[in-house]
């Protein structure tokens, strides 16, 4: 009775889609997240009769054989990189990413990390830090006399003095991108790091071509879609419901069985 | 046992292997690409070894194959510039390090070194059987009706969309592949449409009545084995008091 165990495997999918689709509907506040898709294949096939087998020996052939599916299995969880709505903040430390790229993040173990969040604040010596307090790259330190600080669309960020009419360059944002940004691991809060799938990272600054702009007083919201959140969660739990039918069948086919005398 | 046993057997066999492949269809309710799988059943006839006349013939019921439900799934929209369907008839051609697969699933990606690939990495191929590079530094890709893949408008290559005169011969190989010893054509009515993955093809409501069915069947044969099996405990009974 391989239906048992086909309509399991359907069911562990669909409860894994439904995480899926639970995970994005949390996120859909979370600054920089890009929604996550859950992406299904078949099992292999069991060929009991392999189409096109010879059936006589004057070349007659099986125009269609007999093959069992076993059921489905997880491909992927793919992220989908489209750009999230721009959120107006007006925080002088908030950047949002326009178009590819994400600002470069040192972990306090020395890695580095990739993030699209740019809700940046200054840390006690006045370094500009993710809100976990790592350091972005490269370190730019803020002096504590500055009465403003503005980014251009260029990530070059400027300080303003008192009594002093030009600003004074403090340093330009690192970005980076992928030719595979699906490829990125994601370690949580909003932060990625790089792998060999993704390729290496491109560095380069906002404006440069393959780059995007940085926004200052913007941030990058999430990209979920609610609506069409919801309407997949629906579609998963009937997945789920048709599955566990299924198993339900076999059941009781296997209970007919038990009850041969 | 008497041939009723037997017919029965081959019936709930049978209809075993039925209830397996709506249970893998319901399964791949949400896998892109999926293609429904269908049973197809026979007759087998065969005389009966007593020599009686006219001739006493019984029918068992023999499944003679699957075939699939090349029927399109629905489009569903997700805004991703490597995702594709195909309107029409046709399949992606794939490179597998077995050879050349094809699958309708489209929901491609890169890989690090720029190649469309499937989720499972295997490269997209065009119609002449080439991979298909993305220059590092593309960032809008779009891809026509006829498959010719842009990047940043510049042509880059195109994905090949290929059709068989006989589909149904195409071997499941799972993780949505087919193969197929046959040569395949470039199609010639197919679109390629992109943002889009086609759902799966499976009918829900088919399938669970159709499970309904199977299982009242199944049930059905039970009968017609237990009714035999009284008849025979019956028939010793009656023959002991002789």
């Amino acid at each position: 009775m391989r239906a048992l165990s086909i309509g399991a495997t359907g069911m562990m999918a669909q409860q894994l889609n439904v995480e899926t689709i639970s995970n994005n509907i949390a996120n859909m506040s979370t600054t920089g997240y890009k929604r996550e898709r859950a992406e299904f294949q078949d099992l292999l096939y069991q060929q009991e009769r392999r189409v096109g087998a010879p059936t006589s020996d004057n070349g007659t052939e099986l125009p269609s054989g007999v093959q069992l599916g076993l059921g489905v299995k997880t491909a992927a969880i793919s992220r989908d990189n489209e750009q999230g709505p721009l959120q107006k903040t007006d925080n002088k430390l908030d950047v949002a990413m326009q178009g590819p790229g994400y600002f470069t993040v040192q972990l306090p173990s020395g890695d580095t990390a990739y993030s699209r969040a740019g809700f940046f604040q200054l840390s006690s010596d006045g370094t500009i830090v993710t809100p976990d307090g790592y350091p972005v790259q490269p370190s730019i330190v803020v002096p504590p006399n500055a009465i403003d600080v503005t980014i251009s669309a260029a990530g070059e960020v400027f300080a303003y003095f008192d009594g002093q009419v030009a600003p004074q360059n403090l340093g330009q944002l690192e970005l980076a991108t992928f030719i595979n940004n699906n490829g990125l691991e994601q370690i949580g809060s909003s932060l990625m790091k790089e792998t060999t799938a993704s390729g290496p990272a491109t560095v380069g600054v906002a404006g440069s071509p393959g780059f995007g702009t940085v926004l200052q007083g913007y941030l990058e919201g999430s990209n979920v879609n609610v609506v069409s959140e919801i309407t997949n969660l629906i579609q998963a739990q009937r997945a789920y419901e048709m599955n566990s039918k299924s198993i339900d069948t076999a059941d009781q086919m296997l209970q007919t069985i038990t009850q041969l005398r | 046992m008497e041939n009723s046993g037997y017919l029965a057997l081959a019936r709930q066999v049978a209809l075993d292997h039925a209830l397996d492949i709506s249970a893998n269809n319901l399964a791949n309710l949400r896998t892109s690409g999926y293609k429904a799988e269908k049973l197809l059943f026979e007759q087998y006839v065969q005389r009966a070894t007593s020599p009686v006349t006219p001739p006493n013939e019984m029918s068992s019921v023999v499944q003679v194959g699957t075939f699939t439900d090349y029927r399109p799934g629905d489009f569903e929209q997700t805004g991703n510039q490597l995702d594709f369907a195909i309107q029409g008839d046709g399949f992606f051609a794939v490179q597998d390090p077995a050879g050349t697969r094809y699958t309708r699933s489209g929901n491609f990606r890169v890989d690090d070194t720029g190649q469309i690939v499937t989720q499972d990495g295997l490269p997209v191929l065009d119609a002449g059987g080439s991979t298909i590079q993305l220059p590092a530094e593309a960032r809008q890709v779009t891809v026509s009706g006829d498959g010719k893949v842009s990047a940043d408008g510049n042509v880059v290559g195109e994905i090949g969309v290929m059709q068989f005169t006989d589909p149904q011969s195409l071997v499941r190989e799972g993780n949505g592949l087919y193969s197929s010893t046959a040569q395949a054509t470039q199609a010639t009515d197919a679109k390629v449409v992109q943002g889009m993955i086609e759902g799966a093809n499976v009918q829900p409501v088919l399938e669970i009545t159709h499970m309904m069915d199977i299982l009242r069947n199944f049930q059905a044969a039970q009968q017609m084995v237990d009714s035999q099996h009284e008849m025979a405990i019956d028939a010793i009974n009656k023959i002991a008091k002789v």
